[in-house]
């Protein structure tokens, strides 16, 4: 047999019987440790410790999510089961987003008064105006 | 010595229970199998801490994840398999190639009926730690463990005659040494 360069006879079988008993024989003459016994059953603990509180937050995780879908799903306009809005409450809402045809009558109505005041600013700046340059021309009148 | 059979079976029977989640289950498999696996990360390792550290990451990886032990056809191949990669990596990390000059870091025991014989028993674990750890973990696994060279084939994912092969040459190493310290030692 050869083996990094080293060669080695082959051993007598009576040789390597009384050779295999001697190895035996040592074979608890090493001990484990006192301490890894209790090191390993307390990180063992500590782990499952860890995991089970995992478990428990993921868990908790899971049942806010659904609880918010539950609850997202019962407000949501859409759904069959949710209560009509109050007619006050549907006017505002129907201004405040101008969709469909309650808020388009809505923005109508918003032009509406907004062309009606720009309508009366107009005419008290025109009134204004006219008195002014009648006010002009008579104070040309007594200067003159 | 155990019997093997029944060895066998209570691995396989802890391995179960801590994967229902029995707690004390882990206790039980430490008490039954800590002593076998420290030594055959110690002869890889070939120092005691660095041995028992790998142990306690294979039993703790076996506390998270119980399934794997308990489904594995051969539980106890399959925990041996798993502190000699263990080892293995261990033994990378450090980089400690050199063997120790001496077995100071090992914690010894010796019954008092073997008081004679602690020379000799000193002897083997000083040659076993000069081997090359693939050596080294087939004498274990061969005259320790009292498996075949199929069976330690599997545990080392080689083939039996590579494990063969690997036994001759360490057996061959150890008798030199052995019968050299013999010579020095009339009396051991």
């Amino acid at each position: 047999m050869v083996e990094n360069g080293a060669y080695f006879e082959p051993m007598d079988s009576g040789v390597t019987n009384e050779l295999e008993a001697r190895i035996l024989a040592a074979r608890d003459y090493v001990r484990v440790s006192d301490d890894l016994r209790p090191r390993v059953l307390e990180t063992a603990r500590s782990q499952w410790r860890d995991m089970r509180a995992r478990g428990y937050i993921e868990l908790a995780a899971v049942m806010a999510l659904a609880a918010s879908a539950v609850v997202a799903a019962f407000r949501s306009p859409s759904s069959p089961t949710s209560e009509p809005l109050s007619g006050k409450g549907r006017i505002a809402d129907v201004r405040d987003s101008g969709h469909g045809s309650g808020p388009d009558r809505a923005n109508w109505t918003l032009v509406d008064a907004f062309t009606e005041l720009r309508r009366r600013q107009t005419e008290t700046l025109r009134i204004t105006r006219v008195s002014t340059r009648a006010d002009d021309s008579a104070d040309r009148d007594v200067f003159l | 010595m155990t019997d093997p059979g029944d060895f066998t079976h209570r691995v396989h029977q802890y391995a179960a229970q801590l994967a229902q989640g029995e707690v004390g289950a882990l206790g039980l498999l430490f008490d039954l199998t800590a002593r076998r696996l420290v030594r055959l990360a110690i002869a890889i390792t070939r120092h005691q801490q660095d041995g028992e550290d790998a142990v306690q990451t294979v039993l703790i990886h076996l506390a998270a994840q119980p399934a794997h032990l308990a489904r594995a056809v051969c539980p106890w191949a399959y925990l041996l398999r798993m502190v000699r990669n263990e080892a293995l990596v261990a033994l990378r990390r450090k980089q400690r190639w050199e063997s120790p000059v001496n077995l100071s870091d090992l914690n010894t025991h010796c019954p008092v009926d073997e008081l004679e014989r602690e020379e000799s028993h000193r002897a083997v674990w000083a040659a076993l730690r000069c081997l090359p750890p693939e050596q080294a973990e087939v004498i274990v696994l061969k005259i320790w463990e009292g498996l075949t060279f199929a069976e330690i084939g599997k545990v080392l994912d080689t083939s039996p005659n590579t494990a063969a092969s690997r036994y001759q040459y360490a057996i061959a190493k150890l008798g030199r040494r052995l019968l050299n310290h013999q010579r020095e030692v009339p009396h051991g």
